[in-house]
């Protein structure tokens, strides 16, 4: 069934329509929260809280708009300040040393062993973006949105979202330019990062 | 046409080349890196950069019942909330609230205002307590003073005075980037908004004050720049006009009020923050 029809009986109060949006949206939610975030449960957490803003602003969700963009905004919201508070737990437990760890976002052995150079190197560079460069790179680049939709969603200006892209490219270069050009998928050996 | 730089380059790479990613302009880029080698290599070099990238961070997978958990995990949660009357977070029933013990506000209903108005007033004796710690009073500490009693030593709090400041910009920031959301074509129930920034608003004003005595001027500064924008929020109509909202909108975008916020709220406990 057509979003806007489910859209329009959950706004009605049929939790059955609400349901079957959730279940539609989960699992690219999901996707786009686990990219930002870094980790599996702030990502599922970043899930439930979007689908549970989405419900209280459905009232005002204009009809004429996609839900599926509405949607991703609120997800990409909703995980940038999941992001940004899990940082900011990780420097307060720094500074404090008495905080409980945190799970880490870095691959356990078993997954070290099974990921590539390429991959810790992509991981630690998006470990090192703010937030918002992430958020923004990750929308751009695996979510294929414009950087005018994604000015719309994050609240930047386009110049604003522009720079926070290419921030990101470049801290990726450079984390990507200690490995050799072999390493990278396609490369040969005349052309060097 | 200029020389071409990696921004350029990027923008090709992503299909954004000029205004709207106008097709003259990515076509003179594909002729110019066509000409050049030492272009096409750079930008060859680029390409495989972010391909790697779009391809080295597999997406841990859910199993195909995982719309069906998210559900079962929601739905209680729903039944507490309406879709028709949002309910967002009270200043008091955040992270620095909880952290620094204060009671959670009550549950909407007839007892609401005064709820709020007590609530406050715990706000208030609390903050107040906070800020008498910290800064001692003119003529050394007597024997009201809590000054020497405290089991806390000068920088812890102030710590707390950043962080659960650094908690109300969160909400703030909160509140304007659901406001932005809610933009569409036509009027926008804002009546939600408008009793969360009524409550912000309080909270804003005791802040602001409690920052200008401990010597935070950047801090204050960003408060008193808020101000102005929760007092006419707070005074709004249920129902905005979508030219009105995106006009007060522009106002705050204006002053990079977002920005700032975000600062603040990244790194609390940083004096550079603050």
């Amino acid at each position: 069934m057509d979003d806007a029809i489910l859209v329009g009986r959950a706004r009605a109060g049929d939790a059955e329509a609400f349901r079957e949006l959730v279940e539609r949206y989960s699992a690219p939610l999901f996707r786009l929260a686990w990219r930002i975030v870094g980790d599996e449960p702030t990502a599922e957490d970043a899930v439930q809280e979007s689908f549970l803003r989405a419900y209280r602003s459905l009232a005002r969700f204009d009809e004429r708009a996609r839900f599926a963009t509405w949607l991703y905004r609120i997800a990409a919201n909703t995980a940038i300040e999941m992001l940004r508070k899990r940082r900011q737990l990780k420097l307060e437990r720094s500074d404090d040393g008495v905080l409980p760890p945190l799970p880490s976002t870095a691959p356990g052995p078993d997954r070290q062993a099974l990921s590539g150079e390429v991959e810790r190197a992509v991981r630690g560079a998006l470990d090192d973006l703010s937030p918002l460069e992430r958020a923004a790179f990750v929308l751009r680049h695996f979510e294929e949105r414009s950087i005018a939709e994604i000015c719309g969603a994050l609240g930047l200006r386009e110049s604003a979202g522009k720079q926070a892209i290419f921030r990101a490219v470049k801290k990726l270069r450079r984390a990507l330019e200690p490995l050799t050009p072999a390493r990278l998928p396609g490369a040969s050996r005349e052309v060097l990062l | 046409m200029k020389e071409l730089n990696d921004e350029d380059l990027i923008l090709y790479f992503y299909g954004e080349t000029g205004e709207k990613g106008e097709a003259r302009e990515a076509d003179e880029i594909g002729r110019r890196l066509a000409a050049s080698p030492e272009l096409r290599a750079r930008y060859e070099a680029l390409r495989r950069t972010l391909e790697a990238a779009g391809s080295a961070l597999p997406v841990p997978e859910r199993p195909a019942s995982y719309g069906a958990e998210v559900w079962a995990r929601l739905a209680p949660r729903l039944a507490e909330t309406s879709a028709a009357s949002p309910n967002p977070p009270h200043p008091l029933n955040t992270g620095a609230g909880r952290v620094l013990g204060w009671p959670s506000p009550p549950a909407p209903g007839r007892t609401r205002r005064l709820g709020w108005l007590a609530a406050a007033a715990v706000l208030l004796v609390a903050a107040g307590f906070l800020a008498g710690r910290h800064w001692p009073r003119p003529g050394g500490p007597g024997k009201n003073t809590v000054t020497a009693e405290s089991p806390f030593p000068a920088a812890a709090r102030a710590r707390i005075l950043a962080r659960t400041v650094a908690t109300h910009l969160e909400g703030s920031e909160r509140l304007f980037t659901e406001l932005a959301n809610a933009r569409g074509e036509g009027p926008v129930d804002v009546s939600a908004e408008r009793r969360w920034a009524s409550d912000l608003l309080a909270a804003n004003r005791l802040y602001r004050q409690s920052t200008a005595r401990g010597g935070r001027p950047r801090l204050t500064s960003l408060l008193d720049e808020l101000e102005p924008f929760l007092i006419e929020l707070s005074h709004a109509p249920d129902e905005m006009p979508a030219d009105d909202l995106d006009e007060f909108l522009r106002r705050f975008e204006d002053r990079a009020l977002l920005f700032k916020m975000r600062v603040v709220t990244a790194r609390p406990t940083e004096p550079q923050s603050l």
